[in-house]
């Protein structure tokens, strides 16, 4: 019989095309836009909410108040934005975790993300329900 | 040349001066108020008083509005605000920090700091959410 020699085939695919740095290569490519993205949809919320608390300063202090309750939560939203982006960021990082070690410290990142998003959630739906 | 590191960083300096300066005008508009409040109660008793502090007078006039729905406004709800405005914005400083964190994680594999990075995030998380529940507790809005 003869055996199928599978590890010589992979080695040659291998040495033909370079799969693992391709795909390396395009992994760190989206994840970097990705993280460009979310940071840029920070910014653009936390200047938002710089201009808006600014433009508010004239207004009477009651009233002042309430404004100010609007704009963080609309820089809340642009944060939960930013949030989803970086976890979907993080999922195609797995994809190239090299160990278990790596593996864990992304999980628990992922776990606290998860929470601050889910805790940005409700308060936003909870001031949703008094508005 | 810029590298994401750098650009992170330096957004993360710009949203704490703007933290910090909303923090700052906070504190300043409720020692206005206060002080307002103070000549109020101190013209009745002594109406020689109100014109030490005329500029002061005539410049809340334009911040206060008119003084009936001004007596109704509470301070500690004025700071409870104020304080939670800017732990947003410190919320969304660490939320940029943790890119770096997850982006050197990958580039230079764990560090031997990272748990004291992971506990420092954990940390800054929940004593926002403490903070922000607590706040919300006493705003008597």
């Amino acid at each position: 019989m003869i055996p199928f020699p599978v590890k010589e085939v992979m080695l040659d695919l291998n040495g033909l095309i370079p799969i693992e740095s391709i795909r390396s290569y395009y992994i760190d490519l989206i994840t970097f836009g990705i993280d460009i993205l979310a940071a840029s949809v920070i910014m653009i919320s936390v200047i938002m909410a710089v201009i808006s608390f600014l433009k508010i300063l004239r207004n009477p202090i009651k009233d002042q108040t309430m404004e100010k309750e609007s704009i963080r939560l609309r820089l809340a939203r642009g944060i939960l934005l930013a949030l989803d982006f970086e976890i979907g960021s993080d999922i195609i990082k797995t994809m190239q975790i090299p160990g278990i070690k790596e593996l864990l410290i992304l999980g628990v990142i992922v776990t606290i993300r998860i929470v601050l998003s889910w805790s940005l959630s409700k308060e936003i739906d909870r001031h949703n329900k008094i508005s | 040349m810029f590298t994401l590191d750098d650009l992170i960083l330096l957004l993360t300096y710009v949203i704490d001066i703007a933290a910090i300066s909303i923090i700052l005008i906070t504190i300043g508009q409720l020692l206005i108020l206060l002080l307002k409040r103070a000549l109020d109660v101190d013209s009745n008793k002594f109406p020689a008083s109100i014109g030490v502090f005329h500029f002061f007078t005539k410049r809340l006039k334009v911040i206060a509005g008119d003084d009936t729905s001004e007596s109704k406004i509470s301070f500690i709800s004025i700071l409870a605000n104020g304080l939670l405005f800017a732990l947003e914005f410190e919320c969304a400083n660490a939320v940029l920090k943790l890119i770096l964190v997850i982006s050197s994680l990958f580039r230079d594999g764990p560090g031997p700091d990272i748990y004291n990075t992971i506990i420092f995030f954990v940390g800054i998380f929940g004593i926002r959410m403490i903070t922000s529940f607590t706040l919300r507790k006493i705003d008597l809005k």
